[in-house]
C-alpha cells in the first residue's frame, strides 16, 4: 500500500473502536501487587493486601497507572514500517481500581499528523485515546497518548543516542542511590490536607535505577501485551511489514527494542531503554506517595524528552506549583497541581510530569473527598465532557507551572 | 575435581555438607497466589501457545467432565517454580535447571488457593563437560489446595556450578545462532496451523498401540520476548528466571543487600544485578558459557505437556511428565516437541499409556529427553481417570 493510501486508511479509522489484544480483565490482588513491585513501589495501599483492606477503600487498591495492564495504551495503527515511541500521555482518573474489579477498555485512534524531528526526520504523531470502565460500566480513567512514528533507518543515522553506552557508577554514586531508596517517603494514612499545602512545597523525590534489564522486563511483562510464539507468528502472517528482520533473518517486532539490544540499535539507540509507560508510572509513584491514601490522583500528564537507557538512573523531584478549588459536577474539589522533573545521572531533563491531586480539606463535610464508589453507592459521573480535569473556580498561591 | 580453584571456591566440601544437612526438612514457600483466576490461566496458556479451549473457553469447559475451566497441570510452576534454586547455598555458584518430574493428582481451577511446601531431596556431587565439578540438588515440592488435598508433586533438580568454569570449558563455543529463512518460517507457520487438539473426542486406551507416534508440535522461533516477558502471571512475577525475580528497583537493592553473594554485578555499570539474567541477556548468557539467552526449562516441560494433553483429549489425564534438559534452547532456536507410545498397562482402574517425550531443535539436536504417563478412558472395562474431582 502506498503511503498516501495508508494515511487515507488511517483517517478512516479515526474513532473506530480498535481490536486489542486481551490483557487483564480482572484486577486481582496478585496482579496489583506485582504491578506495584514492577514499578518499585513500596506504598502499602497498592502493595500490601491487609493494609489496603484497612483503608477507607476497603481493599487493596491498584496504582492508578495499573490500567496499562488492561490496555497498554500503545495505539500505533498502520505505518508498519515505522517504529513507535511514546512521547506524551495524559491520564485522567475517576475511580479507584480495587481487587475484584472487572475492567474493560475502549481504544481508538484520534489522529495521525505529520511531524519532523531532529531525532528521526520526517515521521508522524499518532494520537489515541483509551477509556477504561469497570464492571458497573462506570468510567475509571481516560488515557490520551501520543506516539512518534519514525523511520528506523533515518533514526540510525540521525539519532544522538546511537553510541550510547551504560554508565559506569562510582561507589559514591551507588551509595547515594541506595540512600535515596531508603529515604523514600510514603505519606500513607496520614491525611494531607489541602489547607496545609502551599505552592513551592516540595513533593519529595524518588530514584529509579540504575535501570536493569529486569526492571524493564518486569514492567513490560506485567503489562501483558506481549505476543508469544503462535500469536507472534500469526501476527507476522497478517502484518508482514510489521516484522523486523535481523542480519540472521530472524524476525521480531519494534516494540521489543526495550529488551533487545539489536532491535534498539536498529531503531537508532545504542541500548535498550525503559518503557515510556513505566516512566509515567514512576512519576505517579512519587505523587501517590506524597498525597497519602485519602487523596485522589486526578490527572497525570507526561512529556518525555529523552530516552532512559539500561544503566541510567532517574531522579524524580516534585514541587507544588498551584492549589485551587475546582468544581466537578457541583462538588468542590480541593486541587493541588504538582510538577515533577525527571533527570538522569548526567543531570539531563528526561521527562516533565504534571499532576493534579484532589486532597482532603478541613472545609468539606464529606470525608474523604472522593470515594471508591462500591456498587451500592451513587456513582460519581466524572467531569462534564471536554472540561478537562475540572473547572477552576478559585485559585490561590499560583506559581508558574513552568 | 578440586583442581579448578574458582570452582573449588564456590563448590566447597563444607558447603556441600551444610546443604546436605538440610535434606528432609520441609519448608513452606507460601502461595504466590491469593487465588487462581481465569486471567492468569489465560495468560499462562498464551505464553505456552496451548490452544486447548478447556483452559479458556468457559462454555466449552462447562460441558466437559471438569464442569468448568481448569488450568493446565503445569500451571503449578507458576505457583511455585519447581526448580531447586529455593534450596539456596553455594554462594556465587550458578544454577542451571537440569530436569524435573511432575505428578498431577487433581485439577486446579479458578478460585483455588494452592500452598506449596518443599524440601531438599538429593544433594550429590557430579562432574560434566560443561563445567567440571557440579552439585546436583534435587527438591521435592508438594502442592496442596485450600481443602488440603494434594494437587501435585514435583521434583526439580538443578546443577550448581561455577560460572567461570562453565565459560572456560567452552562446551558451546562452536554453537552459532542459526540463519533463519523464509522456508523455516513457513514450516513453523504450517506446524502451528496443523496442531491438533483432540478436545472433547475421547481417546480410548484400547485404540492406542505401542509404537504410535504423536504429531510433533512446534514452539518457536524463540525470541527474547518469550523468555523475558513470559508474563505467566499477570504481574510478571515469573518473568525471566521463573520465581527468582525479585521486583524492580528498590526490591533488587534490598535483596542484594541481604544476599550479596547472590548478585552478579554488571561489569559495565558496576551495579549488582540478577545472576539469572542469562535468560534475558545474550551477553550475560555468553559470560556463563551459553551461546545466547536461553529459555526457562519449565517452558519446555509445558510444551511437552501440551503435546500430551492435546493428544489425550479432555477425557484423559496427564498424570506424570518428566524431562531432562540436555541442551540449551537459545534465542533463535525453534523447538519441536515429539512423543512415542512405549508402553500400556492397567493399574487398578486406571488405564495407563507410557510415552517417551523429547524435543528437537532446528539443528536436529535433542534438547530434552523425558517421558510421561497419560491415563485414558477404556472402551471395554471399568475405568477411572483422575482430574475431574469436583
Amino acid at each position: 500500500m502506498r503511503l498516501d493510501e495508508e494515511l487515507a486508511r488511517l483517517n478512516r479509522l479515526v474513532d473506530v473502536p480498535l481490536r486489542r489484544k486481551k490483557q487483564h480483565e480482572l484486577a486481582t490482588a496478585d496482579s496489583i501487587i506485582a504491578y506495584a513491585r514492577a514499578i518499585g513501589s513500596r506504598n502499602p495501599l497498592y502493595s500490601q493486601y491487609a493494609y489496603g483492606q484497612g483503608t477507607f477503600i476497603g481493599s487493596l487498591a491498584a496504582h492508578p497507572t495499573y490500567l496499562v495492564c488492561v490496555d497498554s495504551g500503545a495505539i500505533t495503527v498502520g505505518l508498519s514500517e515505522f517504529a513507535a515511541a511514546q512521547v506524551k500521555s495524559t491520564w485522567t482518573f475517576m475511580r479507584y481500581v480495587r481487587v475484584g474489579d472487572r475492567l474493560s477498555a475502549d481504544a481508538r485512534l484520534k489522529s495521525t499528523r505529520p511531524v519532523t524531528t531532529a531525532f528521526a526526520g520526517a515521521g508522524y504523531v499518532q494520537t489515541g485515546e483509551v477509556v477504561f470502565r469497570n464492571q458497573h460500566g462506570f468510567e475509571v480513567a481516560d488515557l490520551t497518548v501520543e506516539h512518534l512514528r519514525f523511520q528506523p533507518e533515518i533514526a540510525r543515522s540521525l539519532s544522538p543516542y546511537r553510541d550510547r553506552k551504560r554508565h559506569r557508577y562510582s561507589t559514591d554514586e551507588i551509595e547515594a542511590i541506595m540512600a535515596a531508596y531508603e529515604a523514600e517517603e510514603i505519606r500513607g494514612e496520614d491525611p494531607r490536607y489541602w489547607e496545609n499545602v502551599s505552592a513551592g512545597d516540595s513533593v519529595g523525590s524518588i530514584v529509579r535505577g540504575p535501570l536493569t534489564s529486569e526492571d524493564v522486563s518486569l514492567y513490560v511483562g506485567a503489562v501483558g501485551d506481549t505476543l508469544f510464539f503462535r500469536e507472534f507468528v500469526d501476527f507476522m502472517d497478517r502484518h508482514p511489514r510489521a516484522a523486523v528482520w535481523d542480519d540472521d533473518g530472524f524476525p521480531d517486532l519494534w516494540q521489543n527494542a526495550v529488551i533487545n539490544v539489536e532491535l534498539a540499535s536498529a531503531c537508532g539507540f545504542g541500548l535498550p531503554m525503559a518503557s515510556s509507560r513505566q516512566r509515567s508510572a514512576w512519576a505517579e509513584n512519587l505523587v501517590t506517595n506524597w498525597m497519602g491514601d485519602l487523596a485522589l490522583l486526578r490527572q497525570l500528564r507526561t512529556k518525555l524528552l529523552r530516552q532512559v537507557f539500561y544503566g541510567d538512573t532517574v531522579w524524580l523531584d516534585g514541587v507544588v506549583v498551584d492549589k485551587s478549588i475546582v468544581e466537578c459536577e457541583g462538588v468542590s474539589k480541593y486541587a493541588v497541581a504538582v510538577k515533577v522533573d525527571a533527570r538522569n545521572q548526567f543531570g539531563e531533563l528526561v521527562a516533565v510530569h504534571y499532576a493534579e491531586v484532589w486532597c482532603v480539606s478541613h472545609c468539606v463535610e464529606t470525608f474523604p473527598p472522593v470515594l471508591a464508589f462500591p456498587p451500592a453507592f451513587e456513582p460519581f459521573r466524572g467531569p462534564p465532557k471536554g472540561s478537562g480535569p475540572g473547572r477552576h473556580v478559585k485559585s490561590s498561591n499560583r506559581t508558574s507551572p513552568g | 575435581m578440586g583442581s579448578d580453584p574458582v570452582n573449588a571456591l564456590v563448590i566447597s566440601d563444607a558447603e556441600i555438607d551444610r546443604i546436605k544437612d538440610r535434606i528432609g526438612a520441609w519448608y513452606k514457600s507460601g502461595p504466590q497466589y491469593l487465588s487462581v483466576n481465569q486471567d492468569d490461566i489465560r495468560l499462562y496458556v498464551e505464553s505456552t501457545s496451548d490452544s486447548n479451549p478447556l483452559y479458556v473457553d468457559e462454555r466449552y469447559a462447562r460441558e466437559t467432565r471438569f464442569g468448568g475451566l481448569i488450568a493446565p497441570n503445569t500451571f503449578l510452576s507458576l505457583i511455585a517454580h519447581y526448580t531447586a534454586t529455593q534450596i539456596g547455598g553455594f554462594p556465587g555458584a550458578h544454577s542451571f535447571h537440569a530436569g524435573n518430574r511432575l505428578e498431577f493428582y487433581r485439577s486446579v481451577r479458578p478460585g483455588d488457593v494452592i500452598s506449596p511446601s518443599y524440601r531438599p531431596y538429593i544433594v550429590e556431587e557430579k562432574s560434566g563437560s560443561f563445567a567440571g565439578r557440579m552439585i546436583l540438588v534435587d527438591m521435592e515440592i508438594l502442592y496442596r489446595n485450600q481443602r488440603d488435598e494434594l494437587v501435585g508433586k514435583a521434583h526439580g533438580h538443578v546443577f550448581r556450578l561455577s560460572r567461570e568454569s562453565a565459560r572456560g570449558n567452552g562446551k558451546y563455543r562452536s554453537v552459532r545462532r542459526s540463519k533463519f529463512t523464509s522456508e523455516d518460517l513457513d514450516r513453523i507457520k504450517a506446524a502451528y496451523a496443523a496442531e491438533k487438539v483432540r478436545g472433547d473426542v475421547p481417546r480410548f486406551w484400547e485404540d492406542v498401540q505401542i509404537g504410535d507416534t504423536l504429531a510433533p508440535i512446534v514452539r518457536g522461533p524463540l525470541r527474547l520476548a518469550e523468555v523475558a516477558l513470559r508474563s505467566w502471571h499477570g504481574g510478571g512475577r515469573l518473568v525471566g528466571a521463573g520465581g527468582a525475580v525479585l521486583g524492580a528497583h528498590y526490591y533488587q537493592f534490598e535483596e542484594y543487600q541481604k544476599r550479596s553473594s547472590f548478585a552478579e554485578a554488571d561489569d559495565r555499570t558496576g551495579v549488582a544485578d540478577n545472576p539469572h539474567r542469562g535468560h534475558w541477556e545474550d551477553d550475560f548468557a555468553r559470560k556463563i558459557g551459553v551461546p545466547g539467552a536461553y529459555d526457562i526449562a519449565v517452558q519446555r516441560t509445558a510444551w511437552l505437556a501440551s503435546l500430551l494433553t492435546n493428544w489425550a483429549g479432555d477425557a484423559g489425564w496427564m498424570k506424570t511428565i518428566w524431562a531432562n534438559f540436555v541442551r540449551f534452547n537459545v534465542t533463535g532456536d525453534t523447538t519441536w516437541a515429539e512423543a512415542e507410545v512405549v508402553g500400556k498397562e492397567v493399574r487398578g482402574r486406571e488405564h495407563h499409556v507410557e510415552l517417551d517425550v523429547w524435543t528437537t531443535n532446528q539443528r536436529s539436536e535433542r534438547s530434552t529427553i523425558g517421558g510421561g504417563v497419560v491415563v485414558l478412558p477404556s472402551r471395554e472395562r471399568d475405568f477411572t481417570v483422575p482430574g475431574g474431582n469436583f
